[in-house]
C-alpha cells in the first residue's frame, strides 16, 4: 500500500521532456508534415518541385481556396457550418460575367454589384438562422441549391455550351497582376490571413467568436452579440466564395455552374476541417488553417508532377486527411486532461 | 531497234526511279500500315504522315482530366503508347477533375514543344498562357479558341448530333412500326455543371427535336446536378408518361445505361430507344446482348483519340499537314458482333 502511493508525485518530475514533446509533435504536426511533404517531393523531383515556377503555382493554388477557407474558419470558430459556399461563389461568378461580358458593363461596377450580390445572399443564410430558427447547416445547403438553380438559368439564357465566357479585357491582365514578381492573388492571400489572425487574436471580436462557437448559451449571458457575430461571420464567408469564384473564372476565362471555389483541394470545408479547425466551434487556429491549405495545396502540385495514378492519388489524400484527424483528436484529447 | 532498245530502257530505269523513290518515301516517314499495325487491335488511322527521324528532340505535354475515367485513362494510354513509338518525350498530369490553368503553370516548367489540354472551362485561358509563352497549343475535343489555330478531336457539339443522328435511324424505325401514334419524348440525360455535357446533350436535343419537329414539352432535360439520381429521374418520368415512348441520349454511357436498366426493371423496356455516346466495353457488352431499347452507340474510340493527339502535335512542332480526327463510328446490334471480336476478341458464351 505504502509502495504505491508515491507514484503520482514521481510520475511527473520523471516524465516532462516525452510529454513536452509529444505536445509540441501535435501542435505542430502539420507544420511537421508539411516539412516532410515538401522533402519528399523535392527529393522526387528536385527541379522542377523546387523552382521559384512552381513555387507560385503553389502558393497560387493556395490562394484561390485560401481566401475562402480563411473566412470559413472565422464561421466555424463561430459554430456556423456553411455548405453553400460553392454555389454563392458559382452564382457570383455567373452574375458577374453575366454583367461584364454580356451587358459589357464596366468591370469595377460588375464587380462590386457581383460583391453585393454575394453579401445579399450571406445575409440571406443569416436571417434564416437567427430569425427563423434553422440551423446553419440546413439553411446554408438550402440556399446553396437555390444558387445553384439561379447559376443555371442564367448560364441557359445566355450560352448554350454551359460556359459564359470571360475574355473580354482588361480582366485577364488585371487577374494575372504581379507586384514585384508575386502573384497579385498571392499577397492578397497573406494579407487576408494576417488580418484575421490579428482579428482573432488581438481583438475583442476575436474573442466573442471563440467564446459564441465554444457555448452560444454563455455568451449570449455575458452580454455578447450572437446575432451580429453570426451576420458577420456568414456574410464574409459568402463574400469571400464569391470572390474567389470571381477570380477563378477570370482566370480560367469562363464562368460555370460550377465553379469551383475549392479549387483541386475539394470544399472549404474539408479544407478547414483538414486544418484543425473542430465542427463544433470555439477553436481552430488561422495560422493552422494556412499551413492546411499549403499543405494540400503542395499535394496536389507534387502528386501532379511526379503523374501519380488517380487511384494512388485518392488512396494518398484519404490517408493524410485520416492523418490530419487523428493528430488533431490526439491533441485535443491530451489538452482536455 | 534501237528506239525500241532506248525505250525498254527508259521504262526499266523509269521503274527503278519509281521504285526507289518509293523505298525512299517508306524508309523516311511512316506508313498508314504501319500505324495501324503499332496500334495493335484498335487499328487506329493516320492522321499525319511523320518523318523517321524528327528535325528535333521533341517534348509533348498533357494535361488529362481524370484517368480514374476509363475513357480518359484509355485516351492516356494511347498517347503515351504513340509517344513511345514515335520515340518522343511525353509529360503528362493529371488534373483529377479540377482546373487545370494552374497545374499548366507547372506543366511549363518542362519546357514542352507542343501542349494541351481538354478542361471545357478553362481550356482558353490555358491556350492564352501558351500564346504568351509561345508554345503551340492544341486541346483536345474542345473545338476552336481564338488563342490557337489547331483544332483536334471531336468537338462535343459534333460528338451529340452524330448520337442525335442514330438515334433518329433508330426511332424512326419504331415509329413506322410498333410505336406508330404514341406520344414521343426525348430524353436529355445531363449535367448542368459540366459545360461538355451541356454542349454535347444541348446539340443532340436540338438536333432530334428538329428533326421531329416536337413542342419543348417534349423535351425533358434531367439534370444529374440537380441531386436526383438518373435513376430516380428515369422511373418518375415514366410514372408521369405511362403511354408515351422515349429516346434518351445521356452525356456518357452509364448515365444512360443505369436508367436503361431501371426502365428494364419496371417493364417499359419496349418503350424506351437509347443511344450512348462513348462506345468503352461496358456499353459494348450490354449491346451484345441485343437489348430492345439500346440502338447502339456512337464510338470515339479514346485510345486513338490519344494517339492521333500525339501524332497531331507532332505534325505541329515538324510543320507538316495533319488530318482531322474522324472517329465518329456507329456501332449497332447490326455489326457489335464484329466490333466487339476485334477490340477485345470473341465474346465469351
Amino acid at each position: 500500500m505504502l509502495r504505491t502511493q508515491p507514484q503520482p508525485l514521481v510520475r511527473p518530475t520523471n516524465t516532462p521532456l516525452p510529454r513536452a514533446v509529444l505536445k509540441f509533435l501535435l501542435n505542430n504536426g502539420l507544420l511537421i508534415a508539411l516539412v516532410i511533404e515538401i522533402a519528399i517531393f523535392a527529393t522526387a523531383s528536385p527541379e522542377i518541385f523546387l523552382s521559384t515556377g512552381n513555387l507560385f503555382t503553389v502558393l497560387r493554388i493556395s490562394a484561390t481556396t485560401g481566401i475562402t477557407v480563411a473566412f470559413y474558419t472565422i464561421a466555424l470558430i463561430a459554430g456556423q457550418i456553411d455548405l453553400s459556399t460553392a454555389q454563392v461563389g458559382a452564382v457570383t461568378a455567373v452574375i458577374f460575367a453575366w454583367m461584364f461580358a454580356i451587358l459589357e458593363w464596366p468591370l469595377e461596377l460588375s464587380f462590386v454589384l457581383a460583391m453585393a450580390f454575394a453579401a445579399l445572399l450571406g445575409l440571406i443564410n443569416s436571417w434564416l438562422v437567427i430569425r427563423v430558427k434553422i440551423p446553419s447547416l440546413i439553411a446554408t445547403l438550402a440556399l446553396g441549391t437555390l444558387c445553384y438553380g439561379l447559376a443555371i438559368s442564367v448560364i441557359q439564357s445566355n450560352s448554350t455550351t454551359g460556359l459564359i465566357r470571360l475574355n473580354r479585357p482588361p480582366l485577364r491582365d488585371i487577374i494575372n497582376t504581379e507586384i514585384v514578381g508575386i502573384p497579385a492573388t498571392v499577397i492578397l492571400m497573406f494579407a487576408v490571413y494576417t488580418i484575421i489572425y490579428i482579428l482573432l487574436n488581438h481583438t475583442r471580436l476575436g474573442a466573442h467568436l471563440y467564446a459564441l462557437g465554444g457555448n452560444p448559451q454563455a455568451a449570449r449571458l455575458n452580454g455578447i452579440q450572437d446575432k451580429r457575430l453570426v451576420r458577420f461571420a456568414l456574410m464574409f464567408t459568402a463574400m469571400s466564395a464569391g470572390f474567389t469564384a470571381i477570380m477563378i473564372a477570370g482566370r480560367g476565362l469562363s464562368a460555370g455552374a460550377a465553379t469551383p471555389v475549392g479549387g483541386v483541394l475539394g470544399g472549404p470545408l474539408v479544407a478547414a476541417i483538414f486544418s484543425g479547425v473542430g465542427l463544433s466551434g470555439g477553436s481552430g487556429r488561422i495560422e493552422r488553417t494556412l499551413i492546411g491549405v499549403i499543405f494540400l495545396a503542395v499535394l496536389t502540385s507534387g502528386m501532379s508532377i511526379l503523374n501519380v495514378s488517380p487511384f494512388a492519388r485518392s488512396m494518398i489524400e484519404g490517408l493524410a486527411f485520416v492523418f490530419a484527424i487523428l493528430i488533431d483528436s490526439v491533441r485535443q484529447r491530451i489538452e482536455t486532461r | 531497234m534501237f528506239i525500241k532498245r532506248f525505250m525498254h530502257l527508259l521504262f526499266v530505269s523509269s521503274m527503278l526511279l519509281a521504285s526507289a523513290g518509293v523505298l525512299a518515301q517508306d524508309a523516311t516517314t511512316y506508313t498508314a500500315d504501319e500505324i495501324k499495325e503499332a496500334s495493335g487491335v484498335e487499328q487506329c488511322s493516320q492522321l499525319a504522315e511523320l518523318p523517321k527521324e524528327f528535325s528535333e528532340d521533341w517534348k509533348l505535354a498533357f494535361i488529362n482530366p481524370n484517368k480514374a475515367q476509363s475513357f480518359w485513362g484509355q485516351v492516356s494510354v494511347g498517347m503515351n503508347a504513340a509517344a513511345e513509338f514515335y520515340g518522343v518525350e511525353f509529360v503528362e498530369m493529371d488534373s483529377a477533375g479540377g482546373p487545370d490553368v494552374e497545374l499548366f503553370e507547372t506543366l511549363l516548367l518542362n519546357q514542352p514543344d507542343v501542349v494541351g489540354t481538354h478542361n471545357a472551362v478553362d481550356y482558353e485561358a490555358v491556350a492564352a498562357r501558351a500564346l504568351d509563352e509561345n508554345i503551340p497549343y492544341i486541346g483536345f475535343d474542345n473545338g476552336q479558341t481564338e488563342y490557337s489555330p489547331y483544332v483536334y478531336g471531336i468537338p462535343n457539339g459534333i460528338a451529340g448530333e452524330a448520337g442525335a443522328e442514330l438515334l433518329i435511324e433508330g426511332v424512326q424505325a419504331r415509329l413506322d412500326t410498333d410505336w406508330k401514334d404514341r406520344e414521343l419524348f426525348f430524353l436529355e440525360f445531363t449535367h448542368n455543371g459540366i459545360p461538355a455535357c451541356v454542349d454535347r446533350t444541348g446539340a443532340a436535343a436540338t438536333a432530334f427535336k428538329e428533326h421531329f419537329e416536337l413542342d419543348d414539352e417534349h423535351i425533358i432535360q434531367l439534370d444529374l446536378a440537380t441531386g436526383a439520381t438518373e435513376i430516380e429521374m428515369m422511373l418518375s418520368t415514366l410514372t408521369a408518361h405511362p403511354d408515351a415512348v422515349f429516346a434518351m441520349i445521356p452525356c456518357w454511357d452509364g448515365l444512360g445505361i443505369a436508367p436503361y436498366n431501371a426502365a428494364v426493371e419496371a417493364g417499359r423496356e419496349a418503350d424506351i430507344m437509347l443511344v450512348t455516346l462513348g462506345g468503352d466495353k461496358p456499353p459494348a457488352d450490354l449491346l451484345l446482348t441485343k437489348p430492345q431499347g439500346y440502338y447502339g452507340y456512337i464510338e470515339f474510340q479514346p485510345y486513338c483519340e490519344g494517339w492521333g493527339w500525339i501524332e497531331s502535335a507532332l505534325a505541329i512542332a515538324e510543320g507538316v499537314r495533319f488530318a482531322p480526327y474522324q472517329a465518329r463510328r456507329a456501332v449497332t446490334q447490326a455489326d457489335i458482333e464484329q466490333r466487339y471480336a476485334e477490340l477485345y476478341g470473341a465474346p465469351s458464351s
